[in-house]
């Protein structure tokens, strides 16, 4: 390896670890490789964050964190968490079981796990704990469910995935619907299986048909935001990308008109605090696009493939050397930088190994997806603790056995492709 | 899947080289009017003994066009084949050639090219901005690819037409009276899938080879304007290569651009009757929708004429409808 | 002089706040507008792209220097979480490289800016506007970011925050797809309605 690799590796990970913005440690080493080591006019720096913005597919960055705004700002949240409840709340543990299937319902209108943590997790916690849940459990349920907000589509870290690599999104999206609904499922076992053992939980009386059919008659507008994205998306009204633009209208019309949870006057405080959420990611984007940049004219990625290909022979032995390198990375880094990184270096080695990218793309969104819930830098685990007023270590044990699940997950969903790739193929006629 | 770019590596080692010309194209090398860029790699690297070395980025490596167009005139990047639409950005006078009805068939294009005097104007146009075009390559013709026949200019009005995003498409297709949205490439198979858009501006070359032809089962013969890849350089670059050299690579760009140009025409055909097996109807426009549409970009080709320079679009019509 | 700064500051945050909104909203209309018009009627609404495309870059940059006020630009700070000790010179190190950001982004933006203006073909894709006028944008952004920076850090030193600078902690982290930002780690109640 060139010494002017160890030197930027080096910076890259002093300055990530001296609390320097995650955006400006990428655009300045991305500024001192393209400048000074390969000698290139550093104005370029100012045309690739100009142009790295510049993209129509970022809009469902800005509209999707808006649109989950919105709905924790008015009811939709509370409505869904309504509707899991009385679908599976009377079974044993069935409280748990609403808070994941409330994460999955969220998960299908929101982008983001952070938004799931908080939306679903700041509700759900409380109650749980309430009805006797112990606690331990409750935060480690509550920790980890929320990684379906980015496995069940919309998702900004498929979305930026399907950027980057060109996928159709519209057959992306579809990879996340069997794995989000085998992590509810393995979740969701494993709840019962832990809750018959607890006496003193409470259980949910089963509601009546009456009950049931009121608590989904007030959940109707709630309920219809999934089915208008992906009504909408996969009938042709729109694209994948403007179904986040569709989205917000929705949330707005229903919270504002029909539900009145919001107010007029709390409208633009939500969007300029979305706009500002959105800009910290895309500000790294932005960042990564420089550092990109000089990976690019170096062709670092090339190399790194190289390498990769002439040591590793077999697909099996690549699929886990990259995912326990991504669990790793996980663990230091969040999904948005790391998929717009590491996708360029990865992309390239798929067709070698006869890997699917859309395959690949899910098993990566998992895999970082896991790095929520995992120290030292998990968010999740952070914003659990908080709610629960726990430390670090109390919540990293409650989210071990979660954790566990989630990776044996994984393992199915890695070795078993079609899995993935079946509703894609089904639905959309995808020939990977 | 494979590669696509792993099968057109160099056969030598280029670390060697004195001089690398940076080259970038935003498109696939099996078209080719992109694919010449390794065979311009391979002839310079022999002419020069090693000694220059043309590194090809196809496939948008090095960014969007916009982007590298950018880089061009910094000289981060040393050359470009840049889609015509794209040139337009440079140089309004290399927007000529995207005019409808101006240069659409390959004959056009190589008299154009093999008028001194008028494409001389247009290799020097661009020299404000620091950057010469040198030569011209090909990807075939335009018409409508479409998910439902056309066989008329009215057929057409029912159509939603995703076209290039340039002001002089968008300024045709207005002139056109046509339904249009401008939409990035990357967007374009869901759409043409999911019916967002239901035609599209395009080769077919580029249709057949990127798949297009899957969804879209029919194609206008519209040919309206050649598709173009301008070779541009960086001029600053370009002088301060030795003499020699520069000598050498100018050759063979010459050289290669007009081999590849015969290679363009050739490949359209093929690609027609290729996509002609797998079902896709061409269906010709008649003479008189052709006139129509003449008629009706009249006030195009009075707007671009003010831009272009009106005496030189008189000249070059005139010159190219002998 | 906390009067001066107090005064900067606000009218930063109303700058920030109303552009941004203003922007999003013309971007959500626009595109709204395209996909209700392009399957209803025969107008084309062949510019909501590209008027989405500026807002995005618009907003992700004087995002920024909003998220500075906030204090809420994403950032790893597991080590002032192991060793505290270290707090005070990391965030040194951190403001010196934001105002070192910043003055990048006025030279080599205010550079670049009128290298585009010079250049009568640089212009917008379909909408033909001047190209510099985006451009622009990055070397005002740097300005601002910079009065910013210099507040936050005399705030850090002199130990005082100026009102606006303190808005309710986690508001901007309702929906942040952050690592351990301090925003995100600080916040009390993100369930606060
Ligand atoms: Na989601
Ligand atoms: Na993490």
């Amino acid at each position: 390896m060139d010494t002017s690799y160890i030197i930027i590796l080096a910076l890259l990970l002093g300055a990530l670890a001296a609390t320097i913005p995650v955006a400006l440690v990428l655009f300045f080493i991305g500024l001192i490789g393209l400048a000074f080591f390969i000698g290139i006019d550093p104005l370029i720096v100012v045309e690739v964050l100009y142009r790295s913005m510049d993209k129509f597919a970022l809009i469902v960055v800005l509209f999707f964190i808006l649109c989950g705004n919105i709905m924790t700002t008015g009811s939709i949240v509370q409505k869904l968490i309504k509707t899991a409840n009385v679908l599976v709340g009377f079974l044993p543990g069935g409280l748990a079981m609403a808070g994941i299937l409330a994460c999955g319902f969220f998960g299908a209108i929101s982008g983001s796990t952070v938004a799931t943590v908080v939306a679903i997790g700041g509700f759900m916690i409380p109650a749980l704990i309430e009805h006797r849940y112990p606690e331990r459990f409750t935060v480690g349920v509550m920790t980890t469910a929320p990684i379906l907000g980015v496995i069940i589509p919309p998702s900004i870290a498929m979305i930026l995935y399907a950027m980057v690599t060109n996928v159709s999104l519209e057959a992306f999206f579809l990879t996340g619907f069997v794995p989000g609904f085998l992590i509810i499922l393995a979740m969701s076992i494993y709840t019962y299986l832990y809750c018959r053992k607890q006496p003193d939980l409470k259980v949910m009386p089963k509601p009546t048909l009456g009950e049931a059919l009121a608590t989904l008659k007030e959940s109707f507008w709630a309920l219809m935001l999934p089915v208008i994205i992906f009504g909408g998306i996969y009938s042709g009204i729109f694209t994948a990308n403007e179904a986040a633009v569709v989205a917000c209208f929705y949330a707005f019309f229903v919270e504002l008109i029909i539900h009145r949870d919001m107010k007029f006057s709390q409208v633009k405080k939500v969007v300029v605090s979305s706009a500002v959420t959105s800009s910290t990611l895309l500000f790294i984007v932005a960042g990564a696009s420089v550092f990109g940049e000089y990976l690019t004219f170096e062709q670092i990625p090339n190399q790194i493939a190289n390498a990769v290909v002439s040591n590793i022979h077999s697909q099996w032995i690549f699929l886990l050397a990259v995912g326990i390198m991504l669990l790793l990375i996980g663990m230091f880094m969040d999904i948005i930088s790391a998929t717009i990184i590491l996708t360029p270096i990865l992309y390239p080695m798929l067709a070698r190994f006869g890997i699917d990218p859309m395959h690949f793309g899910l098993l990566m969104t998992v895999n970082l997806g896991i790095g929520y819930a995992t120290p030292p830098l998990g968010v999740s685990l952070y914003i659990a603790g908080t709610v629960a007023n726990r430390n670090i270590l109390y919540v990293t044990k409650a989210v071990a056995p979660f954790l566990l699940i989630q990776l044996a997950v994984l393992l199915v969903l890695m070795f078993w492709p079609d899995l993935v790739l079946f509703l894609p193929r089904w639905l959309y006629g995808y020939g990977g | 899947q494979d590669d696509p770019t792993a099968a057109w590596q160099p056969s030598f080692d280029p670390s060697t080289a004195e001089h690398t010309y940076l080259l970038s194209n935003i498109s696939h090398p099996a078209i080719e009017g992109v694919g010449v860029g390794y065979r311009i790699r391979d002839a310079v690297w022999e002419r020069s003994d090693g000694r220059l070395y043309v590194d090809f980025r196809p496939l948008a490596q090095l960014g969007g066009e916009r982007d590298v167009i950018s880089k061009l005139r910094m000289g981060a990047v040393h050359g470009m084949l840049s889609s015509s639409v794209a040139a337009a950005n440079v140089a309004d006078t290399l927007g000529i050639v995207n005019l409808p009805y101006v240069v659409d068939t390959f004959d056009k294009l190589e008299r154009f090219i093999g008028n001194e005097e008028l494409f001389e104007e247009f290799r020097q146009s661009p020299r404000r901005s620091g950057i010469v075009a040198v030569d011209i390559t090909s990807y075939g013709t335009y018409g409508w690819a479409t998910n439902r026949p056309v066989r008329s200019l009215e057929d057409a009005r029912g159509v939603n037409f995703r076209i290039a995003e340039a002001p002089v498409n968008v300024d045709i297709y207005r002139n056109w009276g046509l339904r249009f949205t401008v939409m990035p490439w990357p967007d374009v198979p869901q759409a043409l899938q999911t019916g967002v858009i239901n035609g599209l501006d395009h080769t077919p070359t580029v249709c057949n080879i990127t798949g297009k032809f899957d969804v879209a089962n029919y194609f206008t013969e519209v040919n309206y304007a050649q598709g173009l890849f301008v070779h541009l350089i960086n001029e600053r670059w370009l002088n301060r290569l030795p003499a020699d050299l520069r000598e050498i690579l100018l050759d063979v760009i010459a050289e290669e651009s007009a081999k590849s140009r015969e290679l363009a025409q050739i490949q359209h055909e093929e690609q027609i009757a290729d996509a002609k097996t797998k079902g896709v109807e061409f269906i010709p426009l008649s003479d008189s929708d052709r006139e129509r549409l003449i008629e009706m970009a009249e006030p195009v080709y009075e707007r671009w004429g003010d831009r272009i320079g009106a005496d030189y679009l008189q000249k070059v019509r005139d010159y190219l409808e002998e | 002089m906390k009067k001066i700064m107090r005064a900067i500051d606000k009218a930063l945050g109303q700058v920030e706040d109303w552009t941004l909104f203003t922007a999003v909203i013309v971007a959500l209309l626009a595109a709204m507008a395209n996909i209700v018009l392009r399957k209803t009627t025969d107008i084309s609404f062949y510019w909501s792209d590209e008027v989405v495309r500026k807002v995005i870059f618009f907003t992700t940059f004087m995002g920024a220097s909003a998220a500075i006020r906030r204090r809420s630009m994403i950032r790893i700070d597991a080590v002032p979480q192991l060793l505290p000790l270290l707090q005070k010179p990391l965030t040194v190190i951190s403001h010196l490289t934001v105002i070192a950001f910043s003055a990048c982004m006025m030279w080599l933006g205010t550079t670049m800016t009128l290298m585009v203006y010079d250049d009568p073909f640089a212009r917008t894709s379909t909408l033909d506007i001047p190209e510099w006028y985006f451009y622009a944008v990055l070397p005002v952004v740097g300005g601002m970011m910079l009065i910013r920076t210099i507040i936050q850090a005399l705030e850090d030193w002199m130990n005082f925050r100026s009102d606006d600078s303190s808005s309710p902690s986690g508001e901007s982290s309702v929906a942040d797809d952050s690592p351990a930002s301090p925003s995100v780690i600080n916040f009390k109640n993100p369930v606060q309605k």
